[in-house]
């Protein structure tokens, strides 16, 4: 692991289950995901449980680390902590989130987490994006929520692919490259069952992989996915981006390649990004250069099963 | 006349000397860190290490944490100038003055203040004979009425200072145009012409109010119209303003007298008070001496003196019961300034009965 700084000098921890339940329910797990460490406190057991059945195999601190960021789950009173149980959710931004039942504590966790990252990291380029790599490929696949991109980048991880995230790609402007940042992968509706089918063809106890499914989320039903070992343990594996893929899921659809220009895919890429605006002028330049170094195209599909082969042929295409 | 609360503040201490970034432990900064975002100060602290020379130094973890808030406070304040371009083109170069107030003055003085500062609105001022003519001229160009519901756009127009917010669908900046610096109902009342008078060209065609009218708008703003309650941004800026504008000893000899002239003697007493209290601000004891004439009764200085410390930041001072007796103190002080009682009453019960009903 790169070393950080003189306090990222001590070892990072391997709890085991309890140790890491008494340490979210008491000072904070200190959890790394690629480059941000972020104190997880969490007052209900339920809620621990969940989270730790997906976030065991991270990397956790045991000495204290500078944090980038604090999530606090707690019941804000007895009321609210024993007799109807609410999940509030303190990130340590002024914010206030409309706390949802205890029972679906995770999803507060998540959407807390990915709240942080969205409005306050301007040190990296965000790409609202599936990214994965593998041998030497950084792969963006830019998209609007709903076209399929988590579920594409997921899959993708679970066929060989290094997952660098389903939605927040992450672009250091001065090496140019794309920075793992593997959390936890949110599921929606319909593409629940289908990712636990494809997790099943290729892995034992393919449940182990997913939490319960929380259903009437203010977005429908969620059901999280830990990414594969392998995704975890590259988290410090950065890649330059080369390929950008731009994904549409269409279920009358036949599997096509479509061709698109670079200033297309420069605008979709821009689009995509939301920090572009506040980081300025070194956005604008580092896309240019990325999409002047990669190869793009378009894809259209019907199923997980013809993306992934689309994606592989379009990769394929450039190296063979 | 430190004050104790205060003092053991880490984000406090950090900001009267930045130098102790050098050598804080992880722990410090993660409470360090903690408070400045909750006081949206964190852009402030990075801007310091920068000016003193000791950012290389600092731990790795810290500079990537700072540059993601150098970003947000470039942008905010380019969003913020851009803006000012925009409605220069709509509303100057007519044979009247467009005052820019607050941050965008700040930001149009290139002041201390605006460093690693975070600015999300603009607001403008212009004389209250021209205010309809301004938001016809917005509203021309695009801007759009932020506030939609009935009762809060009439609450604006009969008893407010300010237009309703305006927006330009395009961007995200929401403009206050002002015509006068206070609610038309405060206690307070300034003879506006006097402020508009002694302003003077600024940037693009714009205005902006003298030295010492913009440190006593910031004061007015802050100890007479609005919260004291998580303000410590606030503060500082009056801090950093009395330190800049200081260096001229006729900004001193000018203050106390402006003060009087405008009836501002009571908010300037806590602006003085609390940013010596608790900054540890540079005031010429002539200063103090002077404005000492226009302190509150002893037990409502003695209340202050305990309320004030204990809420300016968010984090600080004590908890339970007198936490919330200060804050809760504070806030109702605040609006008992702003407006009669009768109207206050017949304000806070119409918000509530609106929220009840889930319309606000």
């Amino acid at each position: 692991m790169k070393v950080l700084s003189k306090f990222h000098k001590n070892k990072l921890a391997a709890f085991d289950d309890e140790e890491l339940d008494t340490k979210l329910s008491t000072s904070g797990a200190q959890l790394e995901i690629g480059p941000f460490t972020v104190n997880v406190k969490l007052e209900f057991k339920n809620i621990r449980d969940e989270f730790i059945k997906i976030y065991r195999e991270y990397p956790f601190y045991n000495d204290p680390v500078i944090h980038d960021n604090y999530i606090h789950i707690y019941g804000r009173n007895f009321y609210r902590k024993y007799m109807r149980p609410q999940a509030f959710v303190d990130v340590g931004m002024n914010e206030e989130f409309i706390p949802l039942p205890a029972s679906m504590g995770m999803v507060s966790l998540e959407m807390g987490l990915n709240w942080q990252v969205a409005s306050a990291c301007k040190q990296y380029l965000m790409f609202h994006a599936g990214v994965v790599a593998k041998d030497g490929v950084g792969l963006i696949m830019p998209a609007a929520s709903g076209s399929g991109k988590s579920t594409l980048a997921a899959g993708l991880s679970y066929r060989g692919w290094q997952l660098h995230s389903d939605e927040f790609g992450l672009l250091d402007l001065e090496s140019e490259e794309l920075v793992p940042y593997p959390r936890a992968v949110s599921l929606k509706n319909e593409s629940i069952p289908v990712m636990k089918n494809w997790v099943a063809q290729s892995h034992e106890n393919h449940l182990d992989y997913f939490t319960e499914e929380f259903e009437g989320t203010p977005k429908g039903t969620i059901c999280y996915m830990r990414p594969t070992t392998q995704s975890i343990n590259a988290m410090h594996e950065r890649t330059k981006p080369n390929i950008v893929i731009l994904p549409i899921f269409d279920p009358a659809s036949k599997p096509e390649i479509r061709p698109i220009t670079k200033t297309m895919a420069f605008f979709r890429t821009v689009m995509s990004s939301a920090n572009y605006g506040d980081i300025g002028a070194d956005a604008f330049h580092a896309i240019s250069n990325l999409i002047d170094n990669a190869r793009v195209c378009e894809i259209v599909y019907p199923t997980l099963d013809d993306a992934v082969k689309l994606v592989e042929e379009f990769v394929g295409d450039g190296n063979g | 006349m430190a004050n104790p609360i205060t003092e053991r503040n880490i984000l406090i201490r950090v900001l009267k000397n930045p130098n102790l970034m050098e050598n804080l432990g992880v722990g410090e900064w993660n409470e360090l860190l903690r408070e400045a975002k909750i006081s949206n100060l964190a852009g402030r602290l990075s801007a310091d290490a920068e000016h003193i020379g000791i950012k290389e130094k600092l731990p790795l973890k810290v500079q990537n944490i700072f540059k993601s808030y150098d970003y947000s406070s470039r942008s905010s304040q380019r969003m913020i100038r851009w803006e000012m371009n925009r409605v220069k083109r709509a509303l100057v170069g007519e044979d009247y003055k467009v005052i820019l107030l607050k941050g965008a003055a700040y930001i149009a003085k290139e002041l201390k203040c605006t460093r690693g500062r975070l600015s999300v609105d603009l607001d403008i001022l212009v004389e209250k004979n021209k205010i309809d003519f301004a938001e016809d001229k917005f509203l021309r160009h695009g801007w759009e009425h932020h506030v939609e519901n009935d009762y809060d756009q009439k609450f604006y127009r009969e008893y407010s200072h300010e237009l309703p917010p305006l927006v330009h669908p395009d961007r995200q900046i929401s403009i206050d145009v002002h015509h006068s610096i206070l609610p038309v109902t405060s206690r307070v009342y300034p003879d506006m012409t006097k402020l508009v008078d002694a302003a003077v060209p600024s940037v693009g065609g714009f205005y902006t109010f003298s030295n010492v009218d913009i440190v006593l708008h910031s004061v007015v703003h802050l100890w007479q119209d609005g919260e004291v309650r998580s303000s410590l941004r606030n503060l500082l800026e009056q801090h950093d303003m009395f330190e800049e504008f200081g260096k001229d000893q006729k900004f001193w000899d000018a203050l106390v007298p402006r003060a009087v002239e405008l009836g501002f003697t009571r908010a300037l007493y806590y602006a003085l008070r609390y940013c010596k209290m608790i900054m540890g601000t540079n005031i010429p004891a002539r200063v103090m001496k002077n404005i000492d004439q226009y302190a509150p009764n002893g037990l409502i200085r003695i209340l202050m003196d305990w309320m004030v410390p204990g809420v300016i930041s968010p984090t600080l001072g004590s908890t339970g019961l007198s936490r919330w007796l200060s804050m809760n103190g504070l806030y109702i002080r605040s609006h008992w300034l702003r407006m009669p009682p009768f109207m206050l009453a017949k304000h806070l019960s119409t918000k509530m009965i609106m929220r009840i009903k889930g319309e606000a």
